[in-house]
């Protein structure tokens, strides 16, 4: 199943977002096509917790994210990380 | 008559080896050492370039004994205490002023390996806390003065200097030891490669395709007196720290804080942009420090920004210790009548505006501008000058 | 001595393992801002210094000195967890907070200045080495106002201890804060007194000495032992002695906190605080209350 498709998925990675990031919303107040950074951004998320996310996600998927553009574009939203994650 | 600082002696060991004739020789030539270390611990299956001091064959942080902390340290405060020519007396009556980012977890890395025991508690038994490498150095040298240990990130020995420099110059003290030591440690290592601030090959500063920076271990020491012994030594003219609250980890790109730095340590110097000959940059080969730090200089500089030169590509980027261990290799160069290039620099970025020094500048007696920049927006600026003292 | 006037003093001590949901909550007593990516020391950092200031107007070019025996050390010890245990690169928040000057730093930001911004430290001197890097920064015109606090947490205060014998006090997380300028006006006391002494004999030569007349209270730091208190307490006959150690607990930082707490607790007082270090180099500070 597609990233995006799977509820589960992306709420692990939103409860996984809110703890590594040291936020106070709710992960279930996060949208699914919400922006996760940049200043547009609701939650307002910079470069140091794009790497704070790398590593966790290096952790608990055994899964490299190489360089910073390709995190900025995987994590541009909730979907666009599941679907990186589990592409079909 | 306002009482100055000199530095009256120094020693360094890094990765370009033991001896100033031999450190000087090999930026003049261009010549450095890179190793290659693996991530083990975390089984990453790649290296990072790192400048390793290597005093025998085959000496890699693994294979170090208990001791080797403390051989490098003792063994470089030894050599600038004997440079500067101080008798037992006036060692006894210095103070010590010491910057490292590390500190003393390098100690702890290396007996750590040889034990099973939980790491974290480990450490917390073991540390005595920040102040524990000072208060080695003035219990193995007899030293009688007040330790201060800075803990300021990559500017903590630029601090120290600049604190030892404004006592001396306050008359608070007569003579100081000024140390910057940053051993290898994983710590440091993986946790700028989490950062993704490592470069993959080689140290580019200020070039168009850098791509981070490098890590160096190495340890400065400086004596700084109120007097001048040898008619070369370098006087201290001014310095200036201040916080860009900008981030913790980045400077503002539009470099006003840190041209602020520059400008006031010009004005506790009582100088003018145009009367610096020649800025040693900070230049860690990072996108933002090499953006902002350009910024800055063209803010305080205007058109007619100095020759600049970037001394981390021979000995590395040496965190908290490099305020110390830049200093003595950029200003005994000049000793040896040069200023060092750039080595790594091949193409400039026109968005940065400064090319720094491709080739070694003939240099004399002159003015010269330090600049330091650390995480948590800590900027340092110290100038110094080999002219005769005013006055 | 140069003028260095107290316009304002604080002091937060929490006992040992104190939460830090619960130092961000008394945070925002003081500030609206979320403090996110931080850790106790930090926070404790913040909370002693933002009570300290209040409601002064600070100067934009306030400089902050942070003094502290063990800084961010239980943070570095987490993160050598991470490399050494769970075999992982660390996590980039807790590696850039084993820098301990990013607690100064987040203070500098809270606070909106960018003055000098300096974390120090000296074994068992921490508070009275900062102090003196601020009176020669206050004696060069460098700067013109400064925050100067010392901060340690409980759970790891203790091992500054070794080598004290018969001294137990409770661990206590400390964040003790002044504020401080050169100028008298406002001030409700100032620093008469910062010295160090190369041993004990010439820091009592210089009490004995003394003209002027004995300060109304004495107090002790923690590596002055019960014997060497009592043939001081002879030498300096005080009116009163503040045991801050004995009442409120002991930290890294117990001399910023006992200092701070002097100045709110004995008005119009003077204070002489004597210390000493592992070495036997002493350290004197008086303080003058109007």
């Amino acid at each position: 199943m597609k990233g995006s498709l799977d509820a589960r998925l992306k709420m692990e990675l939103k409860k996984l977002i809110v703890d590594e990031c040291d936020i106070t919303a709710n992960p279930e107040e996060i949208g699914d096509e919400d922006l996760l950074f940049g200043s547009e951004s609701r939650l307002g998320l910079d470069s140091i917790d794009a790497l704070q996310i790398s590593i966790a996600i290096q952790n608990k998927y055994n899964i490299i994210i190489t360089d910073s553009k390709e995190t900025r574009r995987v994590m541009k939203s909730i979907n666009t990380f599941a679907d990186f994650l589990q592409p079909e | 008559m306002k009482r100055r600082a000199f530095v009256t002696g120094k020693a360094i060991i890094c990765a370009l080896g033991d001896t100033l004739r031999e450190i000087v020789d090999a930026a003049r030539h261009k010549r450095i050492r890179l190793s290659q270390i693996p991530f083990t611990l975390a089984s990453l299956p790649y290296t990072k370039p790192y400048y390793l001091i290597q005093r025998k064959e085959g000496d890699a942080p693994d294979n170090r004994s208990d001791a080797y902390f403390y051989d490098i340290l003792f063994s470089t405060v030894s050599r600038a205490l004997l440079d500067a020519g101080v008798n037992n007396e006036e060692i006894e009556d210095m103070h010590v002023f010491f910057g490292s980012t590390s500190m003393d977890v390098p100690i702890f890395e290396g007996n750590h390996h040889k034990t099973s025991a939980s790491v974290s508690g480990m450490f917390l038994q073991s540390s005595n806390g920040y102040g524990k490498i000072a208060g080695a150095i003035v219990e193995r040298f007899g030293i009688g003065g007040n330790c201060y240990s800075f803990a300021t990130a990559c500017t903590s020995s630029a601090n120290a200097l600049l604190y030892a420099a404004a006592m001396i110059e306050e008359r608070h003290i007569e003579r100081a030891l000024v140390v910057g030591y940053d051993l290898y440690n994983n710590l440091g290592f993986y946790g700028c490669e989490a950062l993704k601030s490592l470069a993959a090959e080689e140290y580019r500063p200020f070039d168009r395709m850098r791509d981070g920076l490098i890590l160096g271990e190495a340890c400065g020491a400086v004596v700084l007196e109120g007097r001048r012994r040898n008619a070369d030594d370098f006087m201290y003219l001014g310095g200036a720290n201040i916080c860009d609250t900008y981030s913790v980890t980045s400077h503002d790109e539009e470099g006003s804080a840190v041209a602020e730095t520059m400008n006031r340590a010009l004005r506790k110097a009582g100088l003018r942009p145009e009367d610096i000959d020649a800025v040693k940059a900070h230049a860690t080969g990072t996108e933002n420090n090499d953006r902002t730090e350009c910024a800055a200089m063209k803010v305080t500089f205007g058109c007619s920004v100095p020759p600049v030169t970037c001394v981390k590509p021979f000995i590395g980027h040496t965190v908290g210790a490099c305020g110390v261990n830049e200093l003595i290799l950029f200003t005994e160069s000049i000793k040896e009548g040069f200023v060092p290039s750039t080595p790594g620099f091949r193409e400039a970025d026109k968005d940065l505006h400064v090319t720094p020094l491709m080739e070694n500048m003939e240099a004399g007696k002159g003015i010269f501008m330090l600049n330091y920049f650390g995480f948590g927006g800590n900027c340092t600026t110290l100038i110094l000058s080999n002219k005769d003292a005013p006055g | 001595m140069n003028e260095m006037y107290i316009h304002s003093a604080s002091t937060f001590i929490a006992e040992a393992h104190t939460d830090t949901n619960y130092l961000k909550e008394e945070i925002r007593r003081y500030t609206k801002e979320n403090f996110r990516r931080v850790n106790k020391f930090i926070l404790l950092t913040i909370l002693g210094a933002r009570q300290c200031i209040n409601t002064h107007a600070l100067d934009a070019d306030t400089a902050i000195y942070l003094t502290t025996e063990h800084g961010n050390l239980g943070e570095t010890a987490d993160v050598l967890d991470e490399i050494y245990e769970v075999n992982s690169l660390p996590k980039p928040f807790g590696f850039i907070n084993t820098m301990s000057s990013t607690a100064a730093f987040y203070l500098a930001q809270n606070l909106g200045v960018r003055g000098r911004n300096i974390t120090v430290s000296s074994q068992h001197l921490s508070f009275e080495r900062g102090l003196e890097l601020l009176k020669v920064d206050f004696a060069g015109g460098v700067e013109r106002s400064a925050l100067i606090g010392g901060v340690d947490e409980a759970s790891l205060s203790e091992a500054s201890l070794e080598g004290c014998a018969g001294r137990s006090w409770r661990m206590i997380d400390g964040s003790g804060w002044l504020y401080v300028t050169p100028e008298r006006e406002g001030a409700g006391g100032a620093f008469t007194e910062i010295r160090s002494f190369r041993d004990g004999p010439s820091c009592v030569r210089w009490m004995s000495e003394r003209e002027i007349s004995a300060a109304d209270v004495v107090a002790f730091g923690a590596r002055i032992g019960d014997e060497e208190a009592a043939s001081l307490r002879d030498i300096l006959q005080p009116a009163a002695e503040f045991d801050y150690l004995r009442e409120y607990g002991y930290s890294g930082s117990a001399t910023a906190c006992g200092i701070s707490m002097f100045v709110k607790l004995y008005q119009g007082k003077t204070l002489l605080h004597i210390n000493r270090d592992q070495r036997g180099n002493y350290a004197v500070i008086e303080l003058q209350q109007f």
